[in-house]
């Protein structure tokens, strides 16, 4: 019955959509229905799923306070340029020159505004690929590019896997990076291109989300050479630019490359909704010099429009450099530093108190880190790991599995660590206890197995027998006499 | 899934209607057929036909996909009229010969009000959950201000609910949803037209929805009363004739008040339109933008969220924006009410695309709660400076002898300008927008509305009074043929100019 309700308003697609979305971004629905507040609601969800930056929240809202915000005038209140005001425009274009560091001034032509990155890709995606033409993807990127991509512009994302991908043996992993190479990415177009597929571009995001890897500039350099070897255009999402709070790590952007392979096919993505800690005001900017494809995507403008109040005050945020650098910048980074530390520092209580390696992948840009917990899973499945995610979300604790960043192996878990000190505090417990119990289940689980199984039978994971003989956690004294 | 759209192996019924979001009349290229043959070997011709956004079009952007040289061409012509007007706009120091636009529908009349409302300190809050993702769907509080809000004006016999409503970055992002979760690529929808042409491109963008156009006469015959008048009888043929060309027709899409005729529809005639809809199992998509913007008591209105009873709620579909009938085009902030679930779920899953910012939901549900405001202090004073314009406009009209329809609605007045081309064609309508262009005054050509005939223009009075007297002074010297280097009265002599 309900099928057929569904198929008698909607169109296939309009239910694919719809049952897509639920299944995806369930948790994202589930937590707005009940939030954690700190005197409201202290037994809501908290959200570590979420790729916000929640620390300088009092910094930026003392900001948008200030009287210069608040200004209406009559250009404001009328249809705004498509691709943005020319006011917005110029901070913009002059915002990205100083914090890109880029050789020229960049041009305000070049500039579109529309309202967010995700809106960015899919009117870009749409105007530079016919349907179902493809871009290549490093793994692990968010469904949610995919949402966009098939929804939108009706275009497929063809997952890159990374070098080190099963080679995840090294625990704090500082120096071991998940690289993406040129050979990795020769392969995967040839791969496509034996398959017919017709693939149009690449798109890299730098700092990487979510391991927050940062590509250094001459690998930088080979990906754009490789993109214009085959005519590809390439996307670079640089959503995190400013979010690199270690300060001995150097973040290059494409725009501060001295020359591009091919300026007509390499097109930037940003927002400050990550680095300024605003994902609420929806607003994300394309920088292109290819003048077709900015004059292809202002028709967009109207669908994914930014008003006028919002457009004026974020010129304002931009304009104040002093601000940025002076107030913004230094606290932003010291307290993502902090939040960082914190988090790490649990984990490797977790690890000491539970037994059992978490697999950091531990890098300092962005907004979270990316952490293997496969040691508690058993089996390692996906489906053991959609379990473990449950188990978080019975604890109020919402995380982002890997599943959802098309990562092929299961284990991995996205933790926002950009959260206030009083949340984050709270969060981690819930992770601990949920932690506590998953270890006590996987115990449970082993010793299960190994109740079953014959000693020495090849069966049985040797290192639950080592787990066994060396585990200082409780167990069953029935069970144990059992066996 | 996503078939891509087939370029019509027969000569399209119509041209693809190039009218942008503000409804500004734009110029066609040099060198592209423009004339399309109208399907007169058809039963019963002139009636209906099917819009191919893929018909024509050409452009040698090697990077852009096929796809998107085609959107690039369709706005490169569409907005020529608009660009122009950007680069010579009027100001009264600093241009005063730049170009006065009466082509854009927004009302410039109540910034003043606007301003000093959006200005006082209730509307200046900024809260942490405000800057952060919200729900997609529309921060709650603003979604129970927008259904108090439409239960009141709409004058609703139940109050509407909260959980219908979803917000959206302005009206075009609804059409574009609601095209998506609606139809599969290549359906249509039934729209009468003449009609608001930037619905063409607000459909045909992501979700590749065609319009089947349902042509309305300017002549009054048979049993109409009134030109351009929308029957059942008409949508019934309309939708025959799409079917007999293999279109399979989804909705039927109303604006009401019309856009660009200024009239509304009754409720009798509201529900016969919702009843063929029913009968026909099509979902109906209102376009209410204009629902506060009737400045003529007399007119009677009557929003489809008011009528008792609706044939078929579940697929009955309501839209409004702020965009229009509080002067704030620029603000982006459009909604959607529908009773269906489903279809609410649907567009909700894709308002990620379509956010606005929470700083602005604030502000809005602070303006639409203000009742008091709204009806002492902005409302009266609208509507009467509408009125003021409006009979301002029509009397220069009159006094040149020019016709023209008037409903009482909108901002815009329908003009037959139809003696003033030499031919009948659609390249005359062109040659006389261009004179207008030149003259420094834009209007909206007939074409980009879909309009059955050459020599329909639309004509927005919605402006401050210096601005439409040269404008309409700049007409008048196009109409009766004056010379562009004869003096224009100065703007501020007039004892009588508003604000």
């Amino acid at each position: 019955m309900r099928a057929s309700v569904l198929s008698n308003s909607l169109s296939r697609r309009g239910v694919h959509i719809s049952t897509l979305y639920k299944s995806k971004f369930k948790s994202y629905e589930i937590y707005h229905r009940d939030k954690y507040h700190k005197v409201l609601n202290t037994s809501g969800f908290l959200n570590l799923s979420i790729s916000e930056n929640r620390l300088c929240t009092d910094l930026i809202t003392e900001r948008l306070c200030q009287s210069d915000m608040n200004y209406i005038e009559d250009v404001i209140l009328q249809y705004p340029n498509s691709t943005g005001h020319p006011f917005l425009q110029a901070a913009v274009a002059q915002f990205l020159t100083c914090y890109c560091r880029a050789p020229h001034c960049l041009s305000v032509k070049n500039v579109v505004i529309l309202n967010g990155c995700c809106a960015v890709f899919s009117a870009l995606a749409t105007v530079l690929c016919d349907p179902g033409d493809c871009f290549l993807v490093p793994v692990p990127f968010h469904y949610g590019f995919m949402f966009g991509s098939k929804f939108f512009a009706y275009i497929e994302l063809i997952p890159v896997y990374l070098e080190k991908q099963t080679v995840l043996q090294f625990i704090n992993a500082d120096t071991q990076p998940l690289e993406l190479n040129v050979r990795k990415l020769e392969q995967a177009l040839h791969e496509a291109r034996t398959r017919r597929k017709k693939v149009k571009g690449l798109l890299l995001t730098n700092p990487e989300k979510p391991t927050g890897d940062i590509y250094p500039k001459e690998l930088l350099k080979e990906y754009l050479e490789f993109a214009k070897r085959h005519e590809l255009h390439v996307v670079v999402d640089e959503i995190y630019m400013l979010s690199v709070f270690d300060e001995s790590a150097r973040f290059h952007s494409v725009l501060s490359l001295e020359s591009l392979p091919d300026p007509n096919k390499t097109h930037v993505i940003w927002s400050p909704t990550k680095d300024f800690g605003i994902s609420g005001l929806c607003f994300g900017v394309l920088y292109t010099q290819n003048e077709d494809v900015v004059s292809a995507m202002s028709p967009f403008g109207y669908l994914h429009s930014v008003s006028g109040i919002t457009q004026y005050k974020l010129c304002r945020l931009l304009q104040d450099r002093d601000w940025i650098n002076k107030v913004y910048l230094p606290t932003n980074r010291s307290r993502l530093w902090d939040a960082h530390a914190y988090v790490t520092e649990q984990l490797r209580q977790l690890e000491q108190q539970y037994n059992f390696k978490i697999i950091f992948h531990n890098r300092c840009s962005g907004l979270y880190m990316w952490i293997n917990l496969k040691k508690l899973l058993e089996p390692c499945t996906f489906k053991e790991e959609l379990l473990l995610h449950r188990r978080f979300r019975n604890h109020k604790l919402i995380l982002c599995r890997g599943r959802s960043y098309m990562f092929k192996k299961p284990g991995w878990f996205r933790l926002t660590f950009a959260e206030n000190p009083p949340q984050l505090k709270e969060a981690m417990h819930r992770f601990g206890k949920a932690i506590e119990e998953q270890k006590q289940h996987w115990i449970e689980k082993m010793l299960k197995d190994a109740i079953e199984a014959e000693p020495g039978d090849p069966t049985v994971p040797r290192r639950a027998w080592d787990q066994m003989s060396t585990s200082t956690e409780k167990v069953d004294p029935a069970r144990n006499s059992a066996s | 899934m996503y078939t891509p759209l087939q370029k019509e192996s027969r000569a399209p019924a119509t041209c693809f209607g190039s009218a942008t979001t503000q409804d500004v009349g734009s110029s066609h290229q040099d060198g592209l057929e423009r004339e399309c043959p109208r399907n007169t070997d058809r039963k019963l011709p002139g009636l209906y036909g099917v819009g191919d956004p893929t018909a024509m079009f050409s452009s040698d952007s090697s990077c852009l996909s096929s796809r998107g040289k085609v959107i690039k061409w369709f706005w490169d012509s569409a907005e020529e009229g608009y660009r122009t007007y950007h680069m010579d706009q009027y100001d009264e120091d600093k241009n005063p010969s730049g170009i006065i636009n009466l082509g854009t529908s927004e009302n410039k009349l109540c910034f003043d009000l606007l301003s000093r409302r959006l200005s006082q300190s209730d509307m200046l809050r900024v809260e942490p959950s405000l800057l952060q993702y919200p729900d997609w769907r529309g921060h709650p509080f603003l979604r129970e201000e927008v259904a108090k809000f439409l239960s009141y004006y709409c004058k609703s016999p139940a109050p509407l609910k909260p959980e219908n409503v979803v917000v959206l970055n302005g009206g075009a992002s609804v059409f574009s949803a609601l095209a998506t979760v609606l139809c599969e690529a290549g359906e249509a929808f039934l729209i009468p037209t003449p009609y608001y042409g930037a619905i063409t491109q607000h459909v045909y963008l992501y979700g590749n929805v065609r319009l089947a156009f349902v042509y309305l006469d300017s002549e009054v015959t048979g049993l109409d009363t009134r030109p351009f008048q929308l029957t059942v009888e008409k949508l019934e043929l309309a939708l025959q004739g799409a079917k007999s060309e293999g279109v399979k027709v989804k909705g039927l899409i109303l604006i009401n008040p019309q856009n660009p005729l200024g009239n509304v529809y009754s409720p009798r005639e509201l529900q016969e339109f919702l009843g063929f809809a029913a009968r026909h199992k099509l979902h109906v998509i209102v376009d209410e933008v204009y629902m506060l913007s009737v400045f003529e008591e007399s007119l009677g209105y009557r929003s489809v969220l008011g009528l008792e009873r609706l044939p078929d709620p579940q697929r009955t579909h309501v839209m409004w924006a702020t965009s229009k009938d509080f002067g704030m085009s620029g603000l982006r902030f459009g909604t959607l009410y529908t009773e269906n679930r489903d279809v609410a779920t649907a567009v909700a899953s894709l308002c990620r695309y379509h956010g606005l910012s929470g700083l602005l939901q604030f502000q809005m549900a602070q303006l639409l709660r203000d009742r008091d405001w709204i009806n002492q202090v902005y409302l009266p004073e609208n509507h009467s400076r509408l009125k003021a314009a409006h009979t301002y406009v029509s009397g220069e009209l009159r006094a040149l002898g020019v016709p023209f329809l008037s409903g009482g609605a909108g901002f815009f007045l329908w003009v037959d300008l139809r003696k003033y081309l030499r031919q009948g064609t659609w390249e005359e309508e062109m040659v006389l927008w261009r004179r207008f262009l030149d003259s420094k005054v834009l209007l909206s050509f007939g074409k980009a509305f879909e309009c059955k005939e050459p020599g329909w223009f639309r004509v927005i009075f919605a402006d401050k009074a210096h601005r439409l007297r040269l404008g309409m002074q700049r007409l008048r010297r196009v109409l009766e043929g004056k010379s562009q280097e004869a003096e224009d009265i100065p703007p501020h002599q007039d004892p009588g100019e508003q604000h």
